[in-house]
């Protein structure tokens, strides 16, 4: 197998010297592997994850966990591992108060810096408080008091609203404790690194939610503890700006030589601000900003446990699947109307993104996608069945029915057990994986392993799709999810080939979409879903339709059937309504047949008649990464 | 590799015939109980040993919720609650048929006392103020989480093992006088009695799950374990009409078969009583006399043999086939030992011939040669008497002995205190196999009665065995196994009566992995005998194993190797079959001498429960144990008896 691949590269590499400008990345070749992992976890180091009782799961547990060993879950304290191990993993925690209160309560306040006579009683007060509410069980209170309050005066710059406030530590100085802590995480995730077989990598999440805007980015970088110790973590209690954000990736960079990426996060509670028509202060959106903005964030999270962003169903009207772990809570003190903006989801903006670039020739918007967890439990749990909750404090089906964030009425019960991230790499490394990021040559899925391949091209060979050197073809005709297409000599359609196997322990699929949006001359938006490749059995009604797959789960056992769907689902498609003056994107959705939720095993367990909120069943999915097709 | 799957297509194909044969499932008298099989038995996976809240022991050891429904949710694939960690949880293949068998005595007094719903009669001022006290003592050390020291009030004080084997009912140190620190309790009992058999009733579903209903007359005097568990395939109605019989009542056998014949005379319920723990019996369960010390005689063995056909071997709390003091040339023998007697202190184990059942069976053969019938011609079948309400026997989905010890950090929070042991002695296991003609409480009592079952220690081995005194060529790699097996010759739990000719009796084996789980190794024929003086006798064949193995001069067979990687508690399908078939002739045989044939089948090294926990918690290894264990399968034996 080795061989052949290899040879095949030989063959690729000979050819390329050959070839066309469709090739946009020398440096892809068909020897591309699929690894998964998680670029969002939290431990007990993350503050509202300590508060919300995770005292226990560290780095380190996480590693363990995602390597596949069993662990103690930090609040039921049974056993527990995850079903199919990672291959990757970025330990993220909050760089705000990074490890303060785990280290304050834990250990004292031994690393704080000196204050004055009145300040250090206060804060002697407040560590006091802390403590003596985290030994009761009752550190949530702690926690909702850290949270935005609802902002006052909507549409504005959040920051500038009244409510938009900066955080700031009622401790002091927290330097020393959080040094102590990024030394844990940075020589925990060396520790944990075996190239070649399993990557850890460093990271953190700047948190900025002004007035519960959620504009979070998780931070990682490829680069190791030599470099990630000449640094603390950027967080949002020193600017809420992301401009401000690669500003200091930027100059950090510059000083350290350290690499990084930054991916956005639950779009879907930033109350319209992650991609919006102009920037977080309102101002437009130039062909500078657009570029720092791609320069660091190429890739996007768009499922994770507090929903999924792809689009919502006010937004996207004709998609009948787009209603999808919806999730409709901000972070912040209180409840608010959950209002869905073009700004909250992924495709959407991909479309505004288009019609920014149509104006001022840069594309800020240009991104791939990811799943991640999210999870504040040290543990990466994305399995339907084997999912251990958001914070530590709901996974156990009698504690899944409190409030978790602030008093927006959600619970466990909200929370979805995804997502995970996919990634076309050479080999299981940093670099590697760090190299498909940039490429954008990664996909989402909501927790299955359902592998994905996509190419785009301007001429595929029929049934390229069924043969067995599928990437060998697609690479060396076409590019890979997260390419471009260039405007072809001879104004052909494109055509796309794509090739989706289930998970090997999961369900069959339903079906195989390409999403299609694109930006007329007149700057309209526009978007189009082509069911390509099914089950057997069904044909498209007169109406466009693919008839629903069916669904064989057992709500009283929580159980379902591979009776219906299929195992693989492959396709050779071509645009039929091509116009090569039109900027277009193209995704691929992939829909697994109908699995229990995780809440209905919990509801079984719990003995219930019906569940409160969210459905029994759910249609696991795959995003590809896009293909962009740009007029020259 | 291509024929084992068709082989495996055949049989599933047959299966699907078997089942679909129903309808004469009743045309056989009992004696010709084989012939009319032919191949419609299909294998069914069940637990007949597990307590819920309703046992005292179960409750004082903090499992305060699971009852029989969560017990039978369990079996049947339901997330349920964990009764201590409140974790949800699932077994990870249905069990087919499931015994909730609670301790009869003190049948749900504890939960009842604890919830405040005990119904008590006026027993009188002194009386009824003892008791208002011990409702208080326990109610303290529940509040203080002391229920396991309450708990040992019940347990016999710590006695070695008595050197002179007396009776041990008679031994001054026998006292059971704690069971009834609450008074008469009966009333409560037969609450939770009503509960029991009606939850049994309600989710018994004829053909897909069956809820038989039963109990655990759980007699231990001295620490000597006689624990019977009691099953019936009758209905509530029937058991309505009866409280179950504890060792309040009596604490010996006799006493108990009799009771099961006087209730089964004015009630119409049949009774099967299945003997368990042998290995904790001080040498009582299989003993060379009665319990009192008498010989054994005709009577009693046939009465015994009349309500305790089958034998459960294997469970959480070991294993005891036998252990290498008593078979030393047995390199396989030392599997899952426990050697903790149940009683409030440690006390020296004791191997003794009457605890394990190579032996017993042995001493069977010999009393059969005196007496003329044979007190321990049984059965085998495996169960897992876990106290939590579920039947957990998969070692990485094994939720305690107790709920208590489910979790990494408390697995050494059981037991521990009293007898030595704790959770992480415990072994998770076992299971029962039937080979029975539907799956409704009729068809398994039918091939209870008829031994047609065996044991595994917790995976879904798949084992066939048939023996005749001659089998056409071929036979076990036919796709007819199952109707050569019937057709020429007897199953498990079957007789070869002697013939005229002097041929060796033959067998067939067929063994067929864990559908989800690890290959096998081999395929072992254990055969014991005697000879004309009684001297008993016992050897291990090897007669099918995986890969190019040789075996020695001595009929040894290299280990299969181990492939478990320690470090993450996981193990490949690298080594071993996915099936294993033999045709063997015992090439020892002598007409003149008495024997029995059981088949042992071992799967390849996997891990044991407590590898995981000890990597949870960070150990370098298992507090106790080994890292990885060769689960196995016992079927029950095929006796021959010579004239």
């Amino acid at each position: 197998m080795y061989k052949l691949l290899f040879s095949l590269v030989v063959f690729f590499v000979g050819s390329l010297a050959v070839s066309t400008s469709v090739h946009t990345r020398a440096d892809t070749s068909a020897d591309t592997q699929l690894f998964w992992g998680d670029t969002h976890l939290h431990t007990y180091y993350s503050f509202d994850a300590f508060l919300n009782q995770n005292y226990s799961a560290t780095p380190d547990t996480a590693y363990r966990w995602a390597k596949g060993e069993p662990v103690i879950h930090p609040k039921n304290r049974t056993r527990v591992q995850i079903k199919t191990p990672l291959d990757f993993l970025v330990v993220s925690d909050h760089a705000e108060e990074l490890g303060v209160f785990t280290t304050l309560i834990k250990e004292g306040d031994e690393l704080l810096s000196p204050m004055g006579p009145w300040d250090s009683s206060v804060r002697w007060m407040q560590v006091k408080i802390a403590q003596y509410l985290v030994s009761r069980d009752r550190g949530e209170e702690v926690f909702n008091n850290v949270l935005p309050k609802q902002e006052v005066k909507a549409g504005g710059d959040p920051v500038q609203d009244e409510s938009g406030v900066m955080y700031s530590s009622p401790y002091g100085d927290t330097t020393k404790i959080r040094n102590k802590v990024w030394t844990d995480i940075v020589e925990t995730a060396e520790r944990h690194y075996e190239p070649g077989k399993f990557t850890s990598l460093i990271g953190w999440e700047w948190s900025s939610t002004p007035a519960g805007a959620n504009l979070h980015r998780v931070v990682f970088t490829p680069d190791g503890a030599d470099k990630a110790l000449q640094f603390l973590p950027y967080g949002s209690d020193v600017s809420q700006y992301p401009e401000d954000l690669w500003d200091w990736l930027d100059s950090t960079q510059q000083k350290t030589g350290t690499r990084f990426i930054a991916i956005p996060h639950n779009p879907n509670i930033s109350k319209g601000y992650m991609f919006g028509e102009t920037t977080v202060k309102g101002k437009p959106i130039t062909a500078q900003y657009s570029k720092v903005r791609m320069q660091w964030e190429p890739v996007v999270e768009m499922t994770q446990v507090k929903g999924d962003s792809e689009t919502h169903p006010l937004l996207s009207p004709e998609d009948i699947f787009a209603d999808f772990e919806t999730y409709g809570f901000y972070i912040q003190q209180r409840n608010q109307t959950y209002k869905p903006k073009p700004g909250d989801y992924v495709r959407s903006s991909l479309i505004t993104g288009m019609a920014i670039e149509q104006q001022t020739g840069v594309n800020p918007y240009k991104f791939g996608m990811i799943g991640s967890t999210d999870s504040h439990t040290g543990l990466a749990t994305a399995e339907e069945d084997n999912f251990w909750g958001k914070y530590a404090t709901d996974s156990t089906p009698e504690t899944k029915n409190q409030d978790i964030i602030g008093a927006a009425e959600n619970s466990g019960w909200d929370m979805a057990a995804a997502g995970l991230t996919a990634v076309w790499a050479q080999e299981n490394t940093r670099e590697a994986i760090y190299a498909a990021f940039k490429r954008k040559e990664v996909y989402a899925t909501t927790g299955s392993r359902i592998g994905l391949q996509f190419f785009g091209g301007w001429n595929l060979p029929k049934q390229s799709q069924r043969a067995e050197d599928f990437a060998t073809i697609g690479y060396r005709l076409g590019v890979p999810m997260g390419g471009d297409l260039i405007t072809p000599t001879n104004k052909r359609s494109p055509e796309f080939i794509v090739r989706a196997v289930k998970d090997p322990q999961g369900a069959n699929l339903d079906r195989v979409q390409i999403i299609k949006g694109w930006v007329d001359q007149q700057g309209a938006s526009h978007e189009k879903i082509y069911n390509i490749a099914w089950s057997r059995n069904r044909s498209i009604t007169k109406e466009g339709q693919l008839p629903a797959i069916g669904n064989t789960v057992d709500r009283n056992l929580g159980t379902y059937k591979n009776t219906i769907g299929s195992a693989e689902l492959t396709a050779h498609w071509v645009d039929p309504q091509f116009d090569a003056n039109q900027r277009a994107f193209y995704y691929v959705r992939v829909l697994e047949i109908p699995t229990p939720r995780h809440s209905l095993f919990d509801k079984i367990a719990l003995d219930q008649m019906a569940l409160q909120n969210g459905p029994e069943t759910l249609q696991e999915r795959a995003y590809s990464s896009p293909i962009w097709y740009t007029p020259q | 590799m291509r024929l084992i799957f068709s082989l495996l297509l055949v049989w599933l194909a047959l299966a699907v015939v078997g089942s679909k044969s129903f309808a004469d499932k009743n045309v056989a008298d009992s004696s010709k109980t084989f012939t009319r099989k032919a191949n419609t038995t299909q294998v069914f996976f069940g637990d007949t040993h597990l307590h819920t809240n309703y046992s005292f022991d179960a409750y004082l050891n903090l499992n305060y919720s699971a009852d029989p429904d969560t017990a039978y949710r369990w079996a049947k694939g339901q997330p349920v609650i964990h009764p201590y960690n409140r974790a949800r949880v699932r077994i990870d293949t249905p069990l087919d048929f499931l015994v909730v068998s609670d301790h009869a005595e003190m049948l749900g007094v504890m939960r009842a006392v604890r919830e405040e719903t005990a119904v008590f009669e006026d027993q009188g001022a002194y009386q009824n103020l003892k008791r208002w006290f011990s409702v208080r003592l326990m109610n303290r050390a529940i509040d203080k989480d002391q229920g396991l020291e309450f708990f040992s009030r019940f347990l016999p004080p710590a006695l070695e093992v008595d050197a002179n084997h007396a009776d041990p009912v008679k031994n001054p140190n026998n006292n059971i006088d704690q069971v009834n620190v609450f008074g008469h309790t009966d009333a409560i009992s037969k609450i939770a009695w009503g509960d029991i058999i009606a939850t049994a009733d309600r989710h018994n579903v004829p053909g897909e799950f069956t809820a038989l209903i039963g109990w655990e007359w759980s007699s231990i005097p001295t620490g000597a374990n006689l624990h019977r568990v009691v099953i019936t395939p009758d209905g509530a109605d029937k058991a309505a009409q009866f409280l179950p019989f504890g060792s309040n009542d009596s604490q010996y056998p006799e006493d108990l078969w009799q009771w099961l014949e006087d209730t089964e005379r004015t009630t119409g319920t049949r009774f099967i009583a299945i003997p368990h723990n042998s290995n904790i019996s001080k040498g009582y369960m299989f003993d060379k006399t009665t319990l009192r010390g008498t010989p054994i005689d005709a009577e009693y063995a046939q009465r015994r043999m009349q309500w305790e056909p089958v034998v459960e071997v294997t469970q959480i709390k070991g294993d005891s086939e036998t252990n290498s003091q008593l078979s030393p040339e047995d390199e396989f023998a030392d599997f899952e030992n426990y050697t903790f007697y149940i009683q409030a202190g440690r006390a020296k184990f004791v191997s003794s011939a009457g605890d394990f059942i190579r032996p017993a069976l042995k001493r069977g053969l010999a009393i059969d040669q005196k007496v003329g019938v044979n007190p321990y011609k049984f059965g085998l079948i495996g169960s897992s008497d876990s106290h939590s309400g579920l039947a957990s026997v998969e070692e990485n989905n094994f939720w305690g002995k107790m709920a208590r010890d489910s979790t990494p950090e408390t697995k050494s929070s059981s037991g521990g205190r009293l007898n030595g042991s704790d959770g992480w002695n415990m072994s998770a296991s076992g299971l029962a196999a039937v080979w029975a003609t539907e799956n409704t409480r009729e068809a398994i009592y039918a091939a209870f009665k008829r031994k047609e079952v065996y044991a595994t220690t917790g995976p879904r081995l798949k084992v066939q065995l048939f023996g005749a005194w001659e089998f056409p060529k071929h036979a076990a790699e036919s796709e007819n196994f199952a109707q050569i097996g019937y057709q020429y010759g007897v199953p498990m739990g079957g007789d070869l009566t002697a013939t005229t000719t002097k041929s060796a009796p033959s067998f067939i084996l067929r063994a067929v992995k864990d559908p989800k789980g690890a290959n096998l190794d081999r395929i072992q024929m254990i055969k014991g005998w005697i000879n004309a003086e009684g001297e008993q006798f016992e050897r291990v064949y090897n007669v099918a194993w995986s890969g190019q193995r040789k075996l020695d001069a001595n009929g040894k067979l290299p280990a299969v190797g181990n492939t478990v990687d320690t470090q993450a508690a996981t193990y490949t399908n690298n080594v071993g079959e996915a099936e294993l078939f033999a045709q063997w002739v015992d090439p020892d045989f002598d007409p003149k001498q008495s024997a029995f044939y059981y088949a042992r089948v071992l799967q390849i090294p996997t891990p044991r429960n407590a590898l995981y926990d000890s990597l949870a918690l960070g150990l370098s290894r298992p507090p106790a144990g080994p890292k990885t264990i060769q689960e196995r399968a016992y079927t029950s034996p095929i006796w021959y008896q010579s004239n």
